[in-house]
C-alpha cells in the first residue's frame, strides 16, 4: 500500500516536472519577442520642428536605443499615399541597415516623400522579417501647405518666429535634427542659422546643407559676438571670411536703405567687422559692412554682421520688414530650359525597349521551310523498304535541326534578356558658371518576375517612381529605397511583362563651358565639352531659326562660326521646318534608341524652344544628344542589357562685339 | 518479340507508325498549328505589351491548339480509327483482331503507345518553341507544358484503347464515349475540377509560370494516376481477350 502510494507520488511528481518543463519551454518560445522589443526604444523627429509640407521631401530622424543584446536589422519607414476612392493606395518604403550593440543609442536620418496625411506613417525595426519594434504616426496634426522658414538653433529668442514672413511657416529646429540629404531641405525657403550652429552639424548634415545651397538654397547666418566658429575650416569653405574685430554702434541708420527701418538702441551694441571674399556688400554702416550676399552655386548665403538673436536686434520693431526684405532677395530659380512632359519621355523610352518579338517575316520563312522539309520526309517514309529507316532518321534530324534553330534564333535571345533597362536624361544648362540641372528617368522592363537592386553611385539623389498614364494599374510595382552611407539603392521587384520608372532630379557642375559672340557679320560660339562623350546631332536656335551644326567632340574645345547672312537665308522656323529636321533622323531599317528618341521628342523640343525664345533676340539655344547618361544606373544582382541617352539643352546669352 | 507497328501497316495493326493515314494526320496537324501560330503572331511591338502590363497569349493559344489536335489524333490511334483499310475491312463490316489485342499489353501495346505518342509530338516541337519564344516563357515552363501535352494525349490514347477493347472499332457507343471523354477531360474539367484541366494549366503557365510548382506536381500526379488505372484496365482486358482466344 505504502509502496503504491509512494509510486503514485513519484508519478505525480514526475508529471508535475513534465508540466514545469513544458511551461518553461513555452516561455522560452514565446517570451523572447516581447522581451526583445522591450529592450528597444524608438523615438523620432518628424519634419521640421514637427511639421512637414505635403508633396515635398521631409526629414525624419529616428533615434533607436538598445538596452538588450546586440542586434542587427533593418529600420523601415513606410509612407502610404493615394486614396481608396481612386484605388491608388500604395506604400513607399525607405530602409536603412542598423547595427545596435548592447546599451547603444543611434540616430538614423531619412528623407521621405509624404503625399498624403490621411494614412499613418509607420516606423519599424525588423530583424529577419520579424518586427521588433514599431511606431505609427498620425500625420494629420503635422502637415502644412506652406513652405518653411527655419530657424535652426538650440536657443532662440522666443518671438523670432512671430516676425518671420507670413508667407512661410516659421519653425525652430534643433541643428541635430536637420536633414542629412540635400533634398531633405525641399520645403525650406529660408534657413536662418548662426555660425556656431553650423559648427555643430554632423559632416553629412553639413555636406547636405552645402549641396542644398548650391542647388538654390538660401541660408542667412551670423557670427554673433563669439566669432571663433567663423574661422572653422568647414565654414571658411563656404564663406571665406576675414574677421577684423568688433565695432561699437548705437544705431544702424543704413538699414533704412535695406528695409526702410532704422535700428536705434539706447545701449551700445557690437557689430563684427568682417570681409568675405567674392561677395557683395548690400548694407554698410560707416564703412563696416552689415549685410553680405554671397552666391554659392544656384543658391545664396546672406551674412549678417550683427546677431539677430540678441538685443537690440531681437527687440527691434523693424524686424518684420527686415525679414520680409531678406525673403524677397531669395534666389529664384526660374524654369530651367525646356520642360518635356514625363509621359512623352516614357512613351519614347518604351518605344525602344532593348527586347523585341521575333519578326513575323523570319517566323514565316522558318515555318514555311519546316513544312516543306517535313512534307518531303513524311512522304518518303511512307514508302516501305530499307530506305524507310534511313528517311526516318533524316526526318528526326530535320525536326531536331529546326527545334535547335528555333531555340537559338528565337527562344534563347528573349530568354536571355528578360530584364532590361533604358534611361533618358534631360540636362539643362543656362548661362555661365551655373550648375546644370538634370532630370533623369530610368525605365526597367521585365518579361518574367525579377528582383533587382540599382544604385546611382555614392551621391544621394531623390528618387521617386513615375507611373505611365497608359497603365490601368495606378500603383507602382513594389520597391524599397534603401539608404546607406554609399548612397541610395532601389531594391524592387517586377512582375511578368511589366515596367517601372524612376525619376531623379538633381544638379551638377556644368559639363559645358563657352560663350556666344556676335559681330555685324558673324556669330561665333565657343564650346568646351567636358563630358567623356561627344554631343551629336546638334542644333542651334537663334533669331527664330534652327541651324544644324557639327558634333561637339568629347573633352575638346570647339569654335563654331556662322555667317549671319547665311542664317538669314534659312527659313524662319515653322511646322514644315520641324518636319524637315525630324526627317533627317529617318534612316531605313531598325532605329537605334537615339534615333527613336529623336524622332519622338525632337518636334516637341523644337516647338517649345521656338515658343519660348522667339522674342528673345539676344539668346541662343543649343540642343544636342549624348549616347550616355549623366546619372548611370549600377545594377547589383543582375546585369541587364540597356542603353542611356541624354538630351542637352543649353541657353546662352549672345554678347555683341564691335 | 516483333514490333509490328514499326514494320507493318496492315489492318492487323491498330496504328502503324508509318501508315499513310497516321502520317497524313500528323502532317495536317502540324499545318493547322502553323496556320494558328501565324495568325496569332503578335503584330504589335513587344513594348506595347509591357506598356499595359499584358502578357501575350501566343504560348497558351498554340499549346492549347496542339493539345486538342494532338490528343484527338492519339485518341483516334488508340480507338482504332487509324487502322489501315485493307481487304478485310473493306469486304466485311466486322472487326478483325489486332496485334495489340493478341499480345500482352505490357510487352507490346504499352510500349507502342508510349513510343508513338512521343513520336507524334516531335513534329510540333519547332512550332511550340516559336510560341514559347513569343511569350518569353522559361525553358522549364516550356518543358512543363510539353509534359502536359504528352500526358494528356497519353491519357486520351489509353482511354481510346480501352473503348476499343470494350466495344471494338466500329461501335457507335465507343465512338461517342471516346470523344465525350476527351471533351470532358479537356473542357469539362474546367468547371468541376479545374486543377486537372490541361487548358487551364497551360493558361496559368502562360500567365504566371513561376507559381506553378505545386499545382504542376498535383496535376501530373492525378493524370499519371488516371493513366496508370487505364493501363491496368487495358492490361486486364487484353489478358481476358487473350484467354478467350486460347479457349476458342
Amino acid at each position: 500500500m505504502l509502496l503504491k502510494s509512494r509510486n503514485l507520488m513519484r508519478q505525480s511528481h514526475s508529471n508535475r516536472s513534465k508540466v514545469i518543463i513544458f511551461a518553461a519551454a513555452l516561455m522560452v518560445i514565446f517570451i523572447p519577442l516581447p522581451a526583445l522589443s522591450a529592450a528597444f526604444s524608438l523615438d523620432y523627429a518628424l519634419g521640421l520642428g514637427g511639421h512637414f509640407q505635403l508633396n515635398t521631401w521631409t526629414p525624419l530622424t529616428v533615434v533607436l536605443e538598445n538596452r538588450g543584446r546586440p542586434t542587427r536589422g533593418t529600420l523601415e519607414v513606410i509612407v502610404t499615399s493615394g486614396s481608396e476612392y481612386h484605388q491608388d493606395v500604395h506604400q513607399s518604403t525607405y530602409a536603412m541597415d542598423v547595427d545596435l550593440p548592447h546599451n547603444s543609442k543611434k540616430r538614423y536620418a531619412f528623407a521621405v516623400m509624404i503625399k498624403s496625411f490621411t494614412h499613418e506613417l509607420i516606423i519599424r525595426l525588423k530583424q529577419n522579417d520579424t518586427v521588433i519594434i514599431s511606431k505609427s504616426i498620425n500625420l494629420r496634426p503635422h502637415f502644412t501647405e506652406k513652405s518653411f522658414a527655419v530657424v535652426a538653433d538650440n536657443f532662440v529668442s522666443p518671438d523670432i518666429l512671430s516676425v518671420l514672413p507670413k508667407a512661410l511657416y516659421p519653425v525652430n529646429v534643433r541643428p541635430k535634427f536637420l536633414p542629412e540629404t540635400w533634398y531633405g531641405y525641399d520645403s525650406v525657403k529660408l534657413l536662418i542659422m548662426r555660425a556656431a550652429a553650423l559648427k555643430e552639424l554632423r559632416e553629412r548634415q553639413f555636406q547636405a546643407l552645402t549641396q542644398w545651397i548650391k542647388q538654390g538654397g538660401y541660408l542667412v547666418t551670423t557670427g554673433g559676438l563669439n566669432y571663433g566658429s567663423l574661422l572653422e575650416k568647414r565654414i571658411q569653405h563656404i564663406l571665406p571670411i576675414n574677421v577684423f574685430g568688433h565695432k561699437r554702434f548705437f544705431e544702424l541708420k543704413s538699414l533704412a536703405q535695406f528695409c526702410s527701418q532704422t535700428l536705434i538702441s539706447e545701449e551700445p551694441f557690437l557689430v563684427l567687422n568682417v570681409r568675405i571674399d567674392n561677395s557683395n556688400v548690400l548694407v554698410k554702416e560707416k564703412d563696416i559692412p552689415l549685410i553680405f550676399q554671397k552666391n554659392l552655386g544656384f543658391g545664396q548665403i546672406f551674412f549678417l554682421s550683427f546677431d539677430y538673436n540678441t538685443p537690440p536686434f531681437s527687440r527691434w520693431e523693424g524686424r518684420k520688414f527686415f525679414w520680409d526684405k531678406i525673403l524677397s532677395m531669395r534666389p529664384l530659380i526660374g524654369d530651367q530650359g525646356i520642360v518635356l512632359e514625363n509621359q512623352k519621355i516614357l512613351d519614347s523610352m518604351l518605344a525602344k525597349i532593348p527586347v523585341h518579338f521575333p519578326g513575323l517575316k523570319s517566323g514565316f520563312i522558318f515555318i514555311g521551310m519546316y513544312l516543306v522539309f517535313l512534307r518531303y520526309f513524311l512522304k518518303k517514309i511512307r514508302e516501305p523498304g530499307k530506305r524507310r529507316w534511313e528517311n526516318g532518321f533524316f526526318l528526326l534530324l530535320v525536326i531536331t535541326a529546326f527545334t535547335t534553330v528555333g531555340y537559338w534564333r528565337f527562344f534563347y535571345p528573349n530568354n536571355k534578356q528578360k530584364f532590361t533597362y533604358n534611361s533618358f536624361c534631360q540636362l539643362d544648362l543656362s548661362g555661365l558658371n551655373t550648375p546644370a540641372s538634370a532630370k533623369c528617368i530610368l525605365g526597367l522592363y521585365a518579361l518574367k518576375k525579377t528582383a533587382y537592386r540599382v544604385d546611382f553611385g555614392s551621391f544621394s539623389y531623390p528618387v521617386t517612381h513615375v507611373l505611365s498614364k497608359r497603365l490601368k494599374k495606378k500603383i507602382p510595382n513594389p520597391y524599397v529605397l534603401h539608404e546607406n552611407y554609399n548612397g541610395l539603392q532601389i531594391a524592387g521587384s517586377l512582375e511578368e511583362w511589366s515596367h517601372s520608372f524612376y525619376m531623379i532630379k538633381s544638379t551638377f557642375d556644368s559639363p559645358l563651358e563657352g560663350h556666344a559672340l556676335r559681330d555685324p557679320h558673324h556669330l561665333t560660339i565657343k564650346v568646351e565639352n567636358k563630358l567623356p562623350h561627344k554631343i551629336v546631332d546638334c542644333l542651334i536656335y537663334f533669331k527664330k531659326r534652327f541651324l544644324v551644326i557639327d558634333d561637339i567632340p568629347a573633352n575638346k574645345q570647339q569654335t563654331i562660326k556662322l555667317k549671319l547672312s547665311e542664317l538669314k537665308k534659312t527659313e524662319i522656323f515653322n511646322d514644315h521646318e520641324a518636319e524637315q529636321i525630324i526627317n533627317r533622323f529617318d534612316i531605313n531599317g531598325s532605329l537605334s534608341y537615339l534615333r527613336t528618341s529623336q524622332k519622338n521628342l525632337t518636334k516637341d523640343v523644337l516647338l517649345r524652344i521656338h515658343a519660348k525664345y522667339k522674342n528673345k533676340r539676344d539668346r541662343l539655344f543649343l540642343i544636342g544628344w549624348v549616347q550616355a547618361g549623366v546619372i548611370q544606373p549600377e545594377f547589383k544582382l543582375t546585369h541587364p542589357l540597356g542603353e542611356n541617352l541624354t538630351l542637352v539643352n543649353w541657353e546662352l546669352t549672345v554678347e555683341m562685339t564691335s | 518479340m516483333k514490333y509490328y507497328f514499326l514494320t507493318e501497316d496492315s489492318e492487323k495493326c491498330l496504328a502503324p507508325f508509318f501508315s499513310k493515314m497516321v502520317l497524313t494526320a500528323s502532317f495536317i496537324s502540324v499545318v493547322i498549328i502553323s496556320i494558328i501560330l501565324l495568325i496569332f503572331w503578335p503584330r504589335q511591338p513587344l513594348a506595347d505589351f509591357i506598356t499595359v502590363n499584358k502578357i501575350p497569349l501566343a504560348f497558351f493559344l498554340i499549346f492549347a491548339a496542339t493539345l486538342i489536335i494532338y490528343s484527338y489524333v492519339n485518341l483516334c490511334c488508340g480507338s482504332g480509327d487509324m487502322i489501315q483499310r485493307g481487304y478485310h475491312i473493306i469486304k466485311y463490316r466486322t472487326d478483325r483482331s489486332t496485334f495489340e489485342k493478341e499480345i500482352d499489353f505490357f510487352r507490346y501495346g504499352l510500349i507502342e503507345f508510349l513510343l508513338h505518342t512521343l513520336i507524334l509530338l516531335l513534329p510540333f516541337l519547332p512550332l511550340l518553341i516559336l510560341a514559347a519564344s513569343i511569350s518569353a516563357v522559361s525553358l522549364i515552363t516550356f518543358v512543363q507544358a510539353v509534359f502536359i501535352l504528352y500526358t494528356a494525349s497519353l491519357l486520351c490514347r489509353m482511354f481510346g484503347f480501352m473503348v476499343y477493347l470494350f466495344w471494338g472499332r466500329l461501335s457507335t457507343i465507343g465512338y461517342f464515349t471516346a470523344r465525350a471523354f476527351m471533351i470532358i477531360f479537356i473542357f469539362g474539367t474546367f468547371i468541376f475540377a479545374p486543377y486537372i484541366n490541361p487548358l487551364q494549366f497551360l493558361y496559368l503557365l502562360n500567365e504566371s509560370p513561376d507559381a506553378m510548382g505545386l499545382p504542376f506536381v498535383l496535376y501530373m500526379a492525378i493524370v499519371m494516376f488516371a493513366t496508370l488505372l487505364l493501363i491496368l484496365t487495358n492490361h486486364t482486358l487484353v489478358r481476358r481477350h487473350m484467354n478467350q482466344e486460347k479457349t476458342t
